[in-house]
């Protein structure tokens, strides 16, 4: 029954050949941690994937609850961490799922620089790394001004104020990252945008380059 | 011998596993580890959400999320010395050109790594950038945590010294220890000694004080959060 109906969608679709290529390759032994446990440094990347996973799962639900305006970002952050059944965890999770990203992609890049897993032929996938770190840190610096306290209020003026120092284009960057020339309600939106759909889908987009490149190059090793 | 037990066959003679299943369920394995680590501290620990954000509060020391200390206080140490070396007219130099060197030079390192060998001893300069790296993060972190500690721990001395020491008067320090005051309404007020506030006035009335205040003090439209920083601080003038 399952090969049929298995078979059906392959007539039609042909997913075989797709499936062949994200899953069924080899994988040499060195980086598998049950072969060898200090094999783990080579899952960085992938625990950083899942983490990544998570916070979409984590961001989808808070989202059901969080309304981006300067009087109810605040209540409804609130709202959730008081009210929500398990809202609180999740929202532990969304905050301390950033902290982890971050240190595994530190981790992660630290492997990469001590192997110099970037030389030929890999230096394309390094500046996809770079900006995917990039893009990662954009969404630590968006997601802070989310909840509407007075840590996120002056912690985003700072940081935004580092844009004006920009030549030339400066003082207009400065008004499109906030929306106006103080950072209020229209900063609120705009970050809010930013952080569930400008970087989800330039994360994905970057994401999927990432590991077209390492299923096209293979991992480096061992040494 | 089906294609799938050729396949496992060709596998165990090279040494390799196939991605899935065998190799992705050990990694997830990993993987559900950071997950756990994830769901546990969750459950422990929660974030703090402060007071509702007030545009009007001057006084609070903002504090970025852990991981970007070492850019606020690299800017905040760097505007320092900008400033003592009279540089102020090229702002942009320290503010734009340093970190778009940095983050280049972070895009770049495949092209500055010419070294045929991939062990990390045997490229010295590289080695080098990563220590220097460290430092520079590891340094700026830490330095920007007590910077801002200690800024933290001054603020309501600082929220004192530009709304109330104008007319009050602590430990021989600020206000009008001569008598009267002429307030802007062109009344003559007495403003008290406030060396000893938290043995004469409860916290409560402390924080009435501020928010309605009577015999002759001006509304000082305080901001909330620096009601909240202000009465432990005068409640503890014994």
């Amino acid at each position: 029954m399952y090969t049929r109906i298995v078979r059906w969608i392959d007539d039609r679709l042909m997913v075989s050949p797709l499936w062949r290529d994200m899953a069924d390759h080899p994988v040499p032994a060195h980086v598998n941690p049950s072969e060898k446990v200090s094999a783990f440094v080579y899952c960085f990347g992938g625990v950083t994937f899942l983490l990544i996973i998570a916070q979409f799962v984590t961001g989808m639900f808070l989202a059901m609850y969080y309304v981006p305006d300067i009087i109810n970002s605040y209540n409804s952050t609130k709202y959730i961490m008081h009210h929500v059944l398990f809202g609180l965890q999740l929202l532990s999770m969304h905050n301390w799922g950033s902290s982890l990203i971050i240190i595994m992609v530190t981790l992660h890049m630290l492997r990469i620089y001590w192997m110099g897993v970037y030389k030929k032929p890999r230096e394309l996938n390094w500046i996809v790394g770079v900006t995917l770190l990039l893009l990662i840190l954009g969404f630590g610096f968006t997601g802070y001004l989310l909840p509407w306290d007075e840590k996120a209020y002056f912690a985003t003026q700072v940081g935004v104020s580092f844009t004006k120092y920009v030549p030339f284009v400066g003082p207009a960057l400065l008004k499109i990252l906030s929306g106006g020339s103080k950072i209020g309600a229209a900063t609120l939106t705009r970050f809010f945008a930013i952080h569930v759909l400008f970087l989800p889908a330039m994360l994905i987009a970057f994401l999927g380059l990432h590991f077209l490149m390492i299923r096209r190059q293979g991992i480096t090793g061992p040494y | 011998m089906s294609d799938h037990e050729h396949k496992a066959k060709e596998y165990q003679d090279k040494g390799v596993v196939p991605f899935w299943p065998e190799h992705l369920l050990k990694e997830l394995v990993v993987g559900l580890v950071a997950v756990l680590v994830l769901f546990v501290f969750s459950i422990f620990v929660h974030p703090i959400l402060g007071h509702v954000a007030d545009p009007g509060d001057w006084a609070y020391q903002p504090a970025p999320d852990w991981y970007f200390y070492w850019v606020q206080n690299f800017f905040d140490v760097g505007g320092y010395y900008w400033s003592i070396l009279h540089l102020v007219k090229f702002d942009w130099v320290l503010m734009f050109g340093v970190p778009a060197i940095g983050v280049l030079a972070l895009y770049m390192i495949p092209f500055i790594d010419r070294y045929p060998e991939r062990r990390l001893l045997k490229r010295p300069l590289m080695l080098g950038m990563l220590m220097f790296g460290m430092l520079f993060l590891g340094y700026f972190t830490a330095n920007g945590v007590y910077a801002h500690n200690t800024l933290t721990a001054e603020e309501p001395y600082n929220i004192f010294a530009t709304s109330c020491a104008t007319c009050h008067y602590i430990n021989g320090l600020g206000g009008n220890n001569k008598g009267a005051v002429k307030t802007p309404t062109g009344q003559w007020i007495y403003p008290p000694d406030l060396s000893h506030v938290g043995s004469i006035l409860s916290p409560a009335q402390i924080q009435s004080q501020l928010e309605r205040p009577q015999g002759g003090m001006p509304q000082l439209n305080l901001p909330p959060a620096a009601i909240k920083d202000l009465v432990p601080f005068l409640s503890n003038l014994k």
